[in-house]
C-alpha cells in the first residue's frame, strides 16, 4: 500500500493521504452495505408490525424517554471522539490517538450501562407482545454491535502497544471509525422507532 | 496499487508457499480436520442440549409439550461452535485474544482438503465436492419424490413423511447446492481471472466455507428430528407451530446464511480491490461481472434472512411474538422478509449460469463476445431490479391488491436487463462456426432451458395467470427450467471446461457427451409434463393427485429417474478420468484467450509467477493480429503498469 503525503498546516506533523482506499477500509464499507439490510430487516419487521397493532406502543408500555435520549447523545458523542482520535492517528499522534480511542470506550459502556439497566427495569418484557418483542431485539442487537466495536477497540489497544510503524495500524482505526460511526447513525434510527414515534 | 512484483522465490504478503505435511514430524491424523470437527460438534450439541434442559424443563410451554425448543436449539448452536472450533477456525482470534499470533501451515497432499486451509484454490475445490455432496443428497430426495407420485393412491409414505421429504429437497437445493456456486467457482476461478494470487480475506474464506459444511449437518439433522412441514419457504404461522425439525431449518438457514454474507463480501472485495493492473472494469471477464453481481446480492440480501430466521428462532424459544397475530406480530412479516431475501437469491443461482456461458461462447465459436457491456449492464440491471419485485411471490397471500400491478410492472421489467443477456448470447452465436464439444452442448442447452423458463416467468408474473395457477406444478415445473436447466446445465459445463485447468487432467469426452445427452433430454421430459400436470391443477407438496393424471406424473418419475442416473455416468466420468486412468491434458485445451489459461495447469501455489500487466479483453479471436491478452513477465513493471492503466496508475 502506498501513501501519498501532503503537507496541509505548515507547523503540525503532515497528514497521511491515501492514493486509494486500503483493503481493509473497502472491506468495511461493504461489510457495512450488509449490516445495513440487516439493520433494515428489523425496521421492516419494526413498521409491519407496528401497522397491525394498535394502540402503539401497546397500553402498559412505560418508556423513560428523556433518560435514553440522554444516553443517545453521548453515544453521538462518542463519534466526534473517535473521529478526532483518527485524526491524530493520521498526524501521527499515537499517545493522543489512544488517549482519545479510551474516553470513546468510556462513552460506549456507558451506553451500554444505560441499556442493561432498561432491560433489568422495563416491565414491558420480551413475551408480553409484539412491541416488547422489537425492544428487546432492536436494541439487543444494537448492544450487541456496540459490545462488538468496543471489542475491536480493546485489540487496537492491544495492537498499539508495539513499537510505532505499523503500516496497517491506521486503516485500522479508519475501519473502526467507520463501523463506529454506522452503529451511532442506526442508533438514532433506532431511538426514533423505539422512543419517540408515537 | 496493492501488487506484489517479486517473484515468488518466498512467502509473498499473505501468500506462502506450501511446506512439506506435518507426516514427517507426527502422524496426518494428529492435528485439526474433519474428524476433530466432528467431534467437536457432538460434543457442543451434547453441553448445548444439556445447558437447554437445565434452563427451560421448567418452562410453563416446554412441560407436556413433549420437546424442548430451547434445549435442541442451543444443542445446534454450540454443536455449530463446537465444529469451527474442532476444524480449527477459531484458532486464530483466540490467539490473538491472548496476544500470540496464530500462523497455521500450509500443507501439501490430499490431507489439506480436510483441514482449515486458507488457500483459495484449496477452498474452491472443497467447495466444488461439497457442492456436489450438496446436489446429489438434493437430488436423491427428489427421487424419493418422484417415487411416491408414481400412483395417485397407493402410498409409500404418509403426508407427513412425504411432506419432509419435499421440504428437505427443497432446502438442500435451493440453500445449499444452487446458491453457492460462487464457492467453487468463484473462490478457485476468480483471482486467476483478475490476475492476482489470493483472496482478499484468506480467513474469512476458509470459515464460510466451514460455516457452510456445519450448515449442511444442521438442515440434515431435520430428519431425524421429524422434519418440518413447511416446504423451503418456511411460511408462519405454521413455522411457529411445527416441531422439532423446524429448529433445523432455522438454525441451518442462519449458519448457511452467515457463510453466504462472508462469501460474498470476500469476493467483492477481492474483485475490487485485486485486480492486476490493466484489468480495468471494461476488460474484465463476463464471468467475473456475473460473479460481482452475485457477491454483492449475497452480501445485501442475506442479512434479511438472517433476522427473519432470528425472529424464528426467538418465537419457538423465546415466547417473542413476531409472527404470532395474537399479541400483535404478524406472520406476514415472516413472508415479506423470507421473500425480500428469496427473490435477489432467485438471481443469486441465475447470473452465475449466465456468467458462465458467457465466458464460454467466444472460445468455442472463435468469435468476440457480442455486446460485452450490454451483458454486464444487463447483469448489473438483473441484481439491481431483483430487490424490487419479491411481492411477486405474495400475490395470492394478503397482499393489497392495489400494490399488484406495481409488482406485476417490475417483474415484468426485470425480463429486459435478462433480454440482454440472451441477446449477447445469441449475437455471438450468429454465423459462428461452433465447436460442438460438452461444454459448449452444456452452454446451447442452457439457452433452450432458460428460454422456457423464462417465457413461462412472464406468464407467472401477470397477475390473472398466477392466481389461477399458484401453489401448482406449474410454478415448480417454471422454477425448475431456470434454476436446473439454467444454473445446474452451466455448472456442469464449468466442470468440463475448467477440469482440465484446475487438476491438469481432462474428463472423457465421450462419457461426457453420454451425460450430456441423457441429463438434457430427461430434463425435459421430467418437466415439461409437469407443465401440464400443473395447468390440470395438480398441487404441489401434496402427495395424491387426480387419478387422470398418472399417465403425465409417471412419464415425468420415469424420466427423473433416468435424469438422475444421468449423473451416475458423471460420477463414474469424474472417477475414471481424474483417478484411474488419467490423461494429461494440454496446456490450453480449448484455446482460450482467458488469462486463467495463460498460466500452468494446475496452477502453481502463487498463480502467477510475476502479477501480469493485462493488456486487453480475453475476447479478442478471429481477428488478424491477435492482441496478447497480459504481459506476463514485464520487464519494468511500474511503466507496464502505467501504459495499462491508460496513464494513471
Amino acid at each position: 500500500m502506498s501513501q501519498a503525503i501532503s503537507v496541509q498546516q505548515p507547523g503540525r506533523p503532515a497528514r497521511v493521504v491515501h492514493d486509494r482506499p486500503p483493503m481493509l477500509a473497502v472491506g468495511v464499507m461493504i461489510w457495512l452495505g450488509s449490516e445495513l439490510m440487516f439493520f433494515s430487516g428489523l425496521f421492516a419487521a419494526y413498521f409491519t408490525i407496528r401497522a397491525n397493532d394498535h394502540p402503539w406502543p401497546p397500553v402498559g408500555t412505560h418508556l423513560d424517554v428523556v433518560q435514553a435520549g440522554i444516553f443517545t447523545a453521548i453515544l453521538v458523542s462518542s463519534s466526534f471522539t473517535m473521529q478526532y482520535a483518527v485524526f491524530l492517528e493520521e498526524r501521527f499522534d499515537r499517545q493522543g490517538a489512544r488517549r482519545w480511542i479510551a474516553a470513546t470506550m468510556v462513552l460506549g459502556f456507558m451506553f451500554l450501562g444505560n441499556q442493561f439497566y432498561e432491560w433489568v427495569t422495563q416491565t414491558t418484557r420480551w413475551n408480553t407482545n409484539a412491541y416488547g418483542s422489537l425492544f428487546y431485539i432492536m436494541s439487543g442487537l444494537h448492544g450487541l454491535h456496540v459490545f462488538i466495536g468496543l471489542v475491536a477497540m480493546i485489540f487496537l489497544l492491544g495492537r498499539m502497544k508495539g513499537p510505532a510503524g505499523d503500516p496497517g495500524e491506521l486503516a485500522v482505526f479508519q475501519g473502526i471509525s467507520y463501523y463506529w460511526h454506522f452503529v451511532d447513525i442506526v442508533w438514532i434510527g433506532l431511538y426514533s422507532c423505539l422512543f419517540l414515534l408515537k | 496499487m496493492t501488487v506484489e512484483i517479486a517473484p515468488p522465490t518466498s512467502g509473498v504478503g499473505e501468500v506462502r508457499p506450501p511446506t512439506r505435511g506435518p507426516a514427517s514430524r507426527r502422524p496426518a491424523w494428529f492435528g485439526q480436520h474433519v474428524g476433530t470437527a466432528l467431534v467437536g460438534m457432538v460434543a457442543g450439541y451434547a453441553l448445548g442440549h444439556w445447558i437447554g434442559n437445565v434452563i427451560a424443563s421448567g418452562y410453563a410451554h416446554v412441560q407436556g409439550s413433549g420437546e424442548n425448543d430451547v434445549a435442541i436449539v442451543l444443542g445446534m448452536v454450540l454443536g455449530v461452535l463446537g465444529w469451527l472450533a474442532g476444524i480449527g477456525a477459531l484458532n486464530y482470534p483466540l490467539a490473538k485474544l491472548v496476544g500470540r499470533d496464530s500462523v497455521p501451515r500450509e500443507t501439501t497432499g490430499w490431507t489439506r482438503y480436510f483441514r482449515y486451509n486458507l488457500t483459495h484454490k484449496v477452498v474452491g475445490m472443497q467447495y466444488l465436492i461439497m457442492v456436489l455432496v450438496f446436489l446429489f443428497t438434493g437430488g436423491l430426495l427428489a427421487m424419493a419424490i418422484r417415487t411416491e407420485l408414481l400412483s395417485p393412491t397407493s402410498h409409500i409414505y404418509g403426508p407427513g413423511t412425504y411432506i419432509s421429504i419435499v421440504s428437505e429437497h427443497g432446502t438442500v437445493m435451493m440453500m445449499m447446492a444452487s446458491s453457492m456456486v460462487l464457492g467453487p467457482l468463484g473462490n478457485y476461478l476468480v483471482p486467476l481471472m483478475i490476475g492476482s494470487r489470493r483472496m482478499a480475506f484468506p480467513r474469512v474464506e476458509a470459515f464460510s466455507f466451514w460455516c457452510f459444511t456445519a450448515g449442511y449437518f444442521v438442515i440434515l439433522s431435520a430428519l431425524p428430528l421429524g422434519g418440518f412441514p413447511t416446504g423451503w419457504t418456511g411460511y408462519a404461522p405454521l413455522q411457529t407451530e411445527a416441531t422439532a425439525g423446524m429448529d433445523s431449518y432455522l438454525v441451518g438457514f442462519l449458519v448457511v446464511g452467515t457463510g453466504m454474507v462472508l462469501a460474498g463480501f470476500n469476493i467483492v472485495v477481492t474483485i475490487i480491490h485485486y485486480r492486476a493492473p490493466g484489468m480495468t472494469w471494461g476488460r474484465m471477464p463476463i464471468f467475473v461481472w456475473s460473479i460481482l453481481v452475485t457477491g454483492v446480492l449475497l452480501a445485501t440480501a442475506t442479512p434479511t434472512l438472517a433476522v427473519a430466521c432470528l425472529f424464528g428462532i426467538l418465537d419457538r424459544t423465546a415466547q417473542t411474538a413476531f409472527y404470532v397475530n395474537e399479541h400483535g406480530g404478524s406472520s406476514y412479516l415472516w413472508e415479506n422478509l423470507f421473500w425480500f431475501f428469496g427473490h435477489p437469491e432467485v438471481y443469486i443461482m441465475a447470473l452465475p449460469g449466465f456468467g458462465i456461458v458467457g465466458e464460454m461462447l467466444p472460445v468455442f465459436t472463435r468469435k468476440p463476445l457480442f455486446a460485452y457491456k450490454v451483458g454486464a449492464a444487463g447483469m448489473v440491471g438483473v441484481g439491481l431490479l431483483s430487490y424490487f419485485v419479491w411481492q411477486h411471490h405474495l400475490f395470492q397471500s394478503g397482499i393489497n391488491p392495489d400494490m399488484r400491478p406495481l409488482y406485476m410492472l417490475t417483474t415484468e421489467l426485470i425480463s429486459i436487463p435478462t433480454g440482454f443477456i440472451f441477446l449477447v448470447g445469441l449475437g455471438t452465436l450468429y454465423k459462428a462456426k461452433m465447436r460442438f464439444e460438452v461444454p459448449m452442448l452444456f452452454c446451447l442447452a442452457l439457452y433452450f432451458n432458460f428460454l422456457i423458463g423464462g417465457i413461462t416467468g412472464v406468464f407467472l408474473s401477470d397477475v390473472p395467470v398466477d392466481v389461477t395457477v399458484h401453489g401448482g406444478f406449474f410454478v415448480l415445473s417454471h422454477f425448475h427450467y431456470t434454476i436446473m436447466g439454467g444454473l445446474v446445465f452451466a455448472f456442469f459445463g464449468a466442470v468440463y471446461y475448467w477440469t482440465p485447468k484446475i487438476t491438469g487432467k481432462t474428463l472423457n469426452q465421450r462419457l461426457g457427451k453420454i451425460h450430456f445427452w441423457m441429463m438434457f433430454v430427461f430434463f425435459n421430459l421430467t418437466f415439461f409434463p409437469l407443465f401440464l400436470v400443473g395447468l390440470f391443477d395438480q398441487p404441489r407438496r401434496v402427495f395424491e393427485y387426480a387419478k387422470n393424471l398418472q399417465t403425465l406424473n409417471d412419464v415425468a418419475s420415469v424420466s427423473a429417474f433416468l435424469l438422475g442416473s444421468s449423473f451416475l455416468v458423471f460420477v463414474a466420468n469424474f472417477v475414471w478420468s481424474l483417478w484411474i486412468d488419467p490423461k494429461r491434458a494440454p496446456a490450453n485445451p480449448w484455446g482460450s484467450n482467458g488469462l486463467e489459461w495463460q498460466t500452468a495447469s494446475p496452477p502453481a501455489w502463487y498463480n502467477f509467477e510475476r502479477i501480469p500487466v493485462v493488456l486487453a479483453d480475453p475476447y479478442h479471436y478471429s481477428e488478424p493480429t491477435e492482441v496478447p491478452v497480459a504481459d506476463l513477465a514485464p520487464t519494468n513493471f511500474a511503466d507496464a503498469a502505467a501504459a495499462a492503466n491508460g496513464g494513471g496508475a
